[in-house]
């Protein structure tokens, strides 16, 4: 017994020593690595451990056609709305938008509001997202990369985003927003706060 | 709240993801460490572990379940890459129990040289098993929990870990023992 307490104590204090900060390197590693990486869909279940009955396969095939019907009719085309917007959730800034445009793209744009923005970290693939009072945003090239994240407030057209943490942490921009269809566009106003070109070089489009 | 940052994660969010491990990768990296003992190898595990995390995040169903769930991830990888690390290098047999009760001189107990060689011998699990009880001060049922095995299992296999480890220990007392004596 005494061997027992012996080992037990020795490994809480072997296991006390060691590092306990990982290198910084890891978290970025991994920012990187999702960027490039999708999600897998949660309905996507291991089928080799379900064991199905006859009856649950029929039932399952009927709930995946009436799936399929649902789906399909929602897809439909239907009639627009006198403004131009495609109904449900459209006029929503709330979800993931996606938009790219290239270094060239950025360094012509009229909006352009200072040279010091034709930068690596302005300029490739961008997904934003809004969702319950949260923004980020993940940008990407073949060079460079960043995110962000923060908190938003919206009232009517006008937009804030207060960025908490990544490359923006500290920073509050402003611009007015509109929809049409699943097009999200930003302007500028001055009087909501600084509003970076990278916003504003292309219109972005809904995701999900 | 991290409920909100892990359910827009599950949104497709990355930064919220990375805000999500950013406040836990010291404690992750502690376990695996600990596990594989090898800085590069808990590097490698624990990012492969994160990645596949945000792969399968959609799949957690309660999201106050995110970190029981992702310390499951982490230590599974550690298993997987302690496995795989064993067959290749599989050139060390894990002796008899018998042997010089070696743990009745203190000095030669912290002998960590002595302990790493030990506690190399083990297998991957009973090593996962250690770190969890002796590291994180996790309870047999905890154990279970993070492993995914019954409570009785988990206590079972710490059982035959510490003996596992103590068994090591013996034989690795042995072998200088018997080197020293040859010599």
């Amino acid at each position: 017994m005494t061997r027992e307490r012996d080992i037990e104590r020795l490994l809480d204090t072997w296991f006390r020593e060691g590092p306990t900060e990982a290198p910084d390197r890891i978290i970025d590693a991994v920012a990187d690595q999702i960027g490039h990486r999708s999600q897998r869909p949660a309905w996507r279940l291991d089928w080799r451990h379900i064991h199905m009955t006859s009856t649950f396969k029929l039932a399952t095939a009927v709930v995946a056609l009436a799936l399929v019907a649902v789906v399909g009719y929602t897809l439909l085309p239907k009639s627009s709305s006198a403004d131009g917007s495609a109904g449900h959730g459209s006029t929503s800034i709330e979800g993931t938008w996606v938009t790219t445009f290239t270094k060239a793209d950025l360094a012509a744009s009229p909006l352009l509001a200072d040279q010091a923005e034709i930068n690596d970290g302005n300029w490739g693939k961008w997904t934003l997202t809004f969702r319950n009072g949260r923004v980020s945003y993940v940008q990407s090239n073949s060079v460079d990369g960043s995110l962000s994240s923060g908190t938003f407030t919206t009232d009517g057209d006008a937009l804030v985003m207060a960025f908490k943490t990544g490359a923006n942490a500290g920073e509050t921009f402003g611009f007015r927003w509109s929809t049409s269809g699943d097009v999200l566009t930003f302007r500028r106003d001055a009087a909501l706060g600084p509003g970076p070109t990278p916003f504003l070089v292309r219109s972005w489009s809904r995701a999900s | 709240m991290d409920r909100d940052l892990v359910e827009s994660a599950q949104h497709g969010d990355q930064a919220a993801f990375v805000d999500l491990i950013r406040a836990r990768v010291d404690r992750l990296y502690a376990t695996a460490h600990r596990i594989l003992r090898d800085v590069d190898r808990s590097e490698d595990a624990l990012q492969d572990a994160l990645v596949i995390a945000w792969r399968d995040l959609r799949g957690l169903r309660d999201p106050e379940r995110f970190d029981a769930w992702l310390h499951r991830l982490v230590v599974r990888e550690c298993i997987d890459q302690a496995t795989r690390e064993r067959r290749r290098t599989a050139n060390l047999r894990m002796l008899p129990v018998e042997g010089p009760a070696a743990f009745d001189d203190l000095m030669t107990l912290a002998d960590r040289d002595q302990l790493e060689r030990g506690f190399r011998r083990l297998s991957p699990d009973q090593r996962a098993i250690l770190v969890l009880h002796h590291f994180h001060g996790y309870a047999p049922s905890e154990i279970a929990e993070t492993l995914g095995i019954a409570p009785g299992t988990a206590r079972s296999r710490l059982h035959h870990a510490h003996r596992a480890m103590r068994a090591a220990l013996d034989a690795d007392s042995r072998v200088a023992f018997e080197g020293g004596r040859s010599a």
